[in-house]
């Protein structure tokens, strides 16, 4: 049994200093389990659709390989609360925008992902977890 | 005489008040708990098991802490499955008081004499902190995720009791306290008064030996709780 003293309080933040910025990572359901907090993956696709509500915003996009063959994604957010002060919005995503997702992929190797980073074609990005550090007080 | 009395008295009154330390406003969650709050954490009970998992840490599948899980809590972690997760069923479950506090999210606090009120903006919870000397309600009262809190100050430190908290998730892995966990708290604002301390220790015979405890902080800012609004048609597949 580890017991509480100042020592390991120290230590357990220097350790999760050093997990940051991937460990920004509650939510409803667990990150670890469902993510690879370790990895990223990086998909590009034509948005099919995009909803913004608690607990996660999920953003629904198609993506065609070099063969032709489409295969719908889903990557979610963390929460919209949080990213709503960082500028996301409903409407930040409409059917037909060419985007670049970057994410933690799904552990169970499904087309899903914890969006870190959506670049747009005409270069605005829009951060999501875990991505940049966040301002002084800044929750993700 | 007896107006000099009420005069004194009246006196003696405004200074307590004015002493009380005033924890009114809109709070941000520190992603990494400042460690300016040590004297919270000298208090805490040296045989307390630390979990280290404040504002933006998390515990893994089958990460406890070092906790001695009861072996009821070892069947029901072990028959857990993380894919009910996912399902709109389980969507806007919300976490209790013993998980929620330590959630990254920004809370209100509106606090007067008697009643301190947190605005949670996690799953849009409420605690009520009663500080007129109630007693906890009979244990067979209904419990809820916040329970029943009851406070009082000890010098600058608001010190907080609560019972009937109904069973939810303690560390979001799968590993769920009981109906009859019982949380202490300390809350102190630091010098300057922006940023605010708690330590937790948290008792659960049911699911795990000893205590446990928890440590995070807010920073004082500008802003106002959004509603949370949790929509249960999320389905992450």
């Amino acid at each position: 049994m580890r017991h509480f003293n100042s020592r390991t309080f120290t230590s357990a933040l220097l350790v999760l200093l050093a997990a940051l910025p991937v460990s920004f990572a509650q939510a409803h359901h667990s990150f670890a389990v469902h993510f690879v907090a370790e990895a990223n993956t990086e998909v590009k696709g034509v948005v099919e659709s995009f909803r913004f509500a608690n607990p996660h915003g999920v953003l629904s996009f198609n993506v065609t390989d070099a063969n032709g063959v489409t295969t719908q994604w889903k990557a979610e957010t963390n929460s919209p609360n949080i990213l709503r002060r960082r500028g996301w919005s409903k409407d930040s995503f409409k059917p037909g925008d060419e985007v670049t997702v970057l994410g933690f992929p799904a552990r169970d190797g499904t087309p899903f992902m914890r969006i870190s980073k959506v670049t747009f074609a005409d270069g605005h990005e829009l951060i999501g977890q875990g991505a940049a550090p966040p301002a002084q007080g800044e929750a993700d | 005489m007896r107006r000099s009395s009420c005069l004194l008295l009246s006196l003696l009154s405004s200074v307590a008040l004015a002493q009380t330390p005033d924890l009114n406003g809109f709070w941000n969650a520190q992603l990494v708990p400042a460690p300016e709050g040590q004297m919270l954490l000298d208090k805490l009970p040296p045989d307390a098991v630390f979990i280290n998992d404040a504002g933006a840490g998390e515990l893994g599948e089958g990460e406890y802490s070092g906790l001695q899980l009861s072996d009821e809590a070892r069947t029901q972690v072990a028959n857990y499955d993380f894919a009910v997760e996912l399902t709109p069923e389980f969507a806007c479950a919300a976490p209790s008081v013993a998980f929620y506090m330590q959630a990254p999210f920004p809370m209100e606090i509106h606090q007067d004499e008697k009643l301190i009120v947190f605005r949670m903006e996690y799953y849009d919870q409420v605690r009520l902190i009663h500080l007129d000397g109630r007693e906890h309600p009979p244990a067979d009262v209904p419990h809820s995720k916040s329970g029943h809190s009851v406070g009082h100050w000890e010098g600058d430190e608001l010190v907080v009791d609560t019972t009937h908290i109904a069973s939810g998730s303690f560390m979001n892995n799968g590993f769920n306290h009981s109906d009859n966990i019982h949380l202490t708290e300390r809350f102190k604002l630091s010098a300057d008064g922006q940023t605010l301390f708690l330590t937790q220790v948290t008792e659960d015979p049911d699911v795990f030996a000893g205590k446990a405890a928890r440590y995070m902080s807010w920073r004082k800012g500008e802003g106002y709780v959004f509603p949370y609004d949790c929509d249960p048609n999320y389905s992450g597949e």
